[in-house]
């Protein structure tokens, strides 16, 4: 994590753009691929910005669609942050997957961009988790609809404190998601799970997290499956939990 | 017999005394000159600069004020020894011809170049004193009056003439004594003979003509003697050239005139115009003809005597010294009149040792200096912030490197009292970025600028300037980005211009100089990025540094 902006503005001014997570500049590349982000469909390559050996990424034929994934929580809105230089006809959309499992939660155009940054809010999700670690994953995509050409300088996430602004409505946690009640899971229950240090110990009592489950661990499912125990790697921790899912016999 | 023999003889010295009064009240009759000037010496002779143009002046010195015809006066510059001879072979019919009719004809002698021990170094070749003695005395002149300024070269302030083991005046002088003889020249036997960059002559030979022109009318009978002139020349040469590294030079005259008594050289009272210092004047006075510049008289007055310089009309300029105040004085002298110099009608300066012969003048200042500058923020930098880059603080906590350190070097040549050039090198911006991604990006600019620098001064000690300039410029970017794989080095040259207008003061209390400052405003479209914007690298700066006199001393 890179601090965009001088510590001790932090302090005195607790701004939310202190905790910005910058994603650009030279870590945006890793020889001839992107760092940090996937190319999901079409093509990238490298552009000058404002100098000629600064290189930014500049998007192929629409449509091209990088994405990286990230995280959300219920009391932190997610600030996207760009700096680019975007033709009006490239019709550039910033998309948010909530679990990333393939439909779009939210959805914001890019306006037309001359080397100038913008920044986005997300919005929150409304599942208010008792532990810290209960964030939920997401993942951003740039997706590039039109002919326009589009070179990105940077991009950056960051966080801050919103609690009034308008959730995402959350109720239908997948399996092996943190939830909060069985109602919000898409199927069967929400459970404690088993944690797991990164050595693969487990964890003793004081780590209350609850995800919802298919099925208790080596309980008989519907359909004639059998409740097996599913890994999930902790995001942005070094550790792990399992839950219960249904496979076929 | 006896009261009728005195009678007789009073009658006589009347007569005489009568008949050599009216012959010295009026010009020659019949006069002709003979003035060679050579600015080239021989082997091992360093060239002259102003031994051709001493010839001129005093050629034109002997129509304007000595009553010569021009058509008998040759001026020979820059001659071989057998063109000199010939030309005094020349005359040789033309004085029979006077001598045969009963006339009396003068021949006046000029040499100004170098010599050796017996002989006038004409370029590669040499003119024996001898020889040239045998072809004066050979002349049936009622009178020959030769003057001499020459002597041996030197290291050092051109000088010129014999060597110091020959004494070139005493064996001169010894060679050409004859009968109806004078022979003036500028140093004894144990000096060399020197110019002046400031006076652009001689000294000798100036102040032989000032004399002429009035200066040394001693008796204020309006004519200027041969023992009235050597006098003055003597007094004045001596003056101005004890000051000099090569040391004081006496000018020397003997003469066997043989009845011949007090011998008018010029008729300053009869010129077309007058420069006039009254009686209650005292200072130094350096006259310079304008535009040119060239000094036609530099005398020094005491109080209690009116002096009138005889000088053709035009336009002159004056610099008064007294002390340490001096005055500078323009005078437009017309035909058939004279001007009074009233420093009423001067303007004070401050510095008076530009005008004080042999006191040294300033030709070549050399500054270094360091300072600040200010570049403006224009949409380079914006657009550097707009990429995440924010400028590196240097060693002060407060003093970003965008706020650059200057450096300027530079040398200035004087080319009047208030007007200079200058040509310097300037360290004139430099920047220095860093990005949280470790990426730091800086750029330097440089300039080589050439200017005009006019100057006031304000006080003995204290001179204000302004000045513009412009030259070419370099700016140098470099970028280092470190990313997850590779480092990417980059540095690039952008050419451009600079200019900057800016005014200071000198503090310049020691000879050797002192200090300056100044504060200017500067423009240099100089860096560009790939985003079509152009850093301007000029912006405000202020500079102070050592101003170093180089003084050249007369």
């Amino acid at each position: 994590m890179i601090l965009r902006t001088t510590p001790w503005v932090c302090l005195v001014l607790a701004l939310p753009a202190c905790s910005d997570t910058q994603l650009g500049h030279s870590s945006f590349w890793c020889g001839n691929t992107l760092c940090e982000w996937e190319v999901e469909q079409g093509s990238i390559g490298q552009a000058p910005t404002w100098h000629e050996k600064d290189y930014g990424v500049t998007l192929g034929d629409a449509p091209t669609v990088i994405s990286r994934r990230t995280t959300l929580n219920s009391s932190d809105c997610a600030r996207f942050f760009l700096l680019g230089n975007v033709d009006a006809g490239a019709e550039l959309v910033l998309e948010l997957d909530v679990y990333d499992e393939g439909p779009i939660e939210f959805e914001q155009p890019i306006p037309e961009l001359h080397w100038q940054s913008q920044s986005f809010v997300l919005p929150r999700v409304d599942l208010e988790f008792s532990d810290r670690w209960g964030v939920i994953p997401a993942s951003l995509r740039l997706h590039k609809h039109g002919a326009g050409n589009v070179v990105l300088a940077q991009l950056g996430i960051g966080w801050f404190s919103c609690p009034e602004a308008a959730p995402i409505a959350i109720a239908d946690v997948p399996t092996g998601q943190f939830c909060m009640s069985s109602d919000q899971c898409r199927r069967g229950r929400c459970g404690p799970v088993t944690w797991k240090n990164a050595q693969g110990e487990p964890l003793g009592p004081g780590v209350d997290i609850t995800a919802c489950s298919d099925c208790a661990f080596d309980s008989e499912c519907g359909d004639g499956g059998r409740c097996i125990t599913e890994t999930q790697q902790l995001l942005e921790l070094t550790g792990q939990y399992s839950y219960g899912k249904c496979a076929a016999r | 017999m006896r009261p009728v023999l005195l009678a007789l003889l009073a009658m006589l010295a009347i007569f005489f005394a009568s008949s050599g009064a009216a012959a010295q009240t009026r010009p020659h009759p019949i006069a002709y000159a003979v003035v060679v000037g050579s600015n080239p010496g021989g082997a091992g002779q360093q060239q002259l600069e102003y031994a051709e143009k001493d010839a001129e002046r005093v050629a034109k010195l002997l129509v304007e004020l000595g009553g010569y015809d021009a058509q008998r006066v040759r001026l020979l510059l820059r001659p071989d020894a057998g063109r000199v001879l010939a030309t005094l072979d020349g005359l040789k019919r033309q004085f029979e011809a006077h001598a045969s009719r009963g006339e009396d004809a003068l021949l006046f002698f000029y040499y100004s170049g170098h010599a050796r021990a017996d002989a006038l170094n004409l370029g590669a070749q040499t003119l024996r004193l001898g020889t040239l003695r045998q072809r004066l005395t050979a002349l049936p002149a009622t009178l020959t009056i030769t003057v001499l300024d020459a002597c041996q070269s030197g290291a050092f302030s051109r000088a010129k003439g014999a060597s110091r083991a020959a004494d070139f005046s005493y064996n001169s002088m010894q060679a050409l004594r004859t009968r109806g003889f004078a022979v003036m020249a500028s140093s004894t036997e144990k000096e060399l003979s020197q110019e002046s960059d400031e006076l652009k002559s001689s000294y000798f030979t100036h102040h032989f003509l000032v004399g002429l022109r009035g200066a040394g009318d001693h008796n204020r009978d309006g004519r200027v003697s041969l023992d009235e002139v050597y006098r003055y020349a003597y007094a004045r040469t001596l003056a101005a050239t004890a000051r000099t590294a090569v040391g004081g030079q006496h000018a020397t005259l003997e003469t066997e005139l043989m009845g011949q008594g007090d011998v008018p050289l010029s008729y300053p009272a009869a010129a077309d115009a007058h420069v006039e210092l009254a009686p209650d004047f005292d200072g130094r006075v350096l006259l310079q003809i304008q535009p040119s510049g060239s000094v036609i008289a530099e005398v020094t007055k005491a109080k209690g005597t009116q002096l009138t310089l005889a000088v053709p009309s035009g336009s002159y300029s004056a610099t008064v010294k007294r002390g340490e105040k001096a005055w500078s004085c323009e005078l437009d002298v017309k035909s058939r009149a004279g001007v009074t110099l009233d420093l009423g009608r001067c303007t004070a300066v401050a510095d008076g040792s530009a005008s004080a012969k042999g006191a040294g003048r300033e030709v070549w200042n050399f500054e270094v200096g360091f300072g600040f500058g200010a570049p403006p923020e224009d949409a380079y930098v914006k657009h550097l912030h707009t990429f995440g880059f924010s400028e590196s603080y240097g060693p002060l906590i407060t003093q970003r490197w965008c706020e650059p350190a200057l450096f300027t070097s530079g040398a200035e040549r004087r080319l009047t009292r208030g007007l200079g050039v200058f040509a310097r090198f300037q360290i004139i911006d430099h920047c220095e970025f860093r990005r949280l991604d470790s990426a730091e990006f800086s750029y330097y600019a440089y300039s080589l600028d050439a200017g005009v620098r006019g100057r006031l001064e304000l006080l003995d000690w204290l001179t204000g300037y302004a000045q513009v300039e412009i030259g070419p410029a370099l700016g140098v970017t470099h970028l280092s980005a470190a990313g997850t794989t590779e480092t990417i080095e980059s540095e690039e040259a952008n050419f451009g211009f600079h200019t900057r207008a800016s005014a200071g003061l000198m503090f310049l209390p020691w000879k050797l100089g002192g200090f300056f400052a100044e504060a200017g405003y500067a423009y240099a479209p100089l860096i560009e990025n790939e985003l079509g914007d152009v850093h301007d690298s000029g912006g405000f700066a202020v500079l102070i540094g050592f101003h170093i006199r180089n003084t050249r001393t007369e």
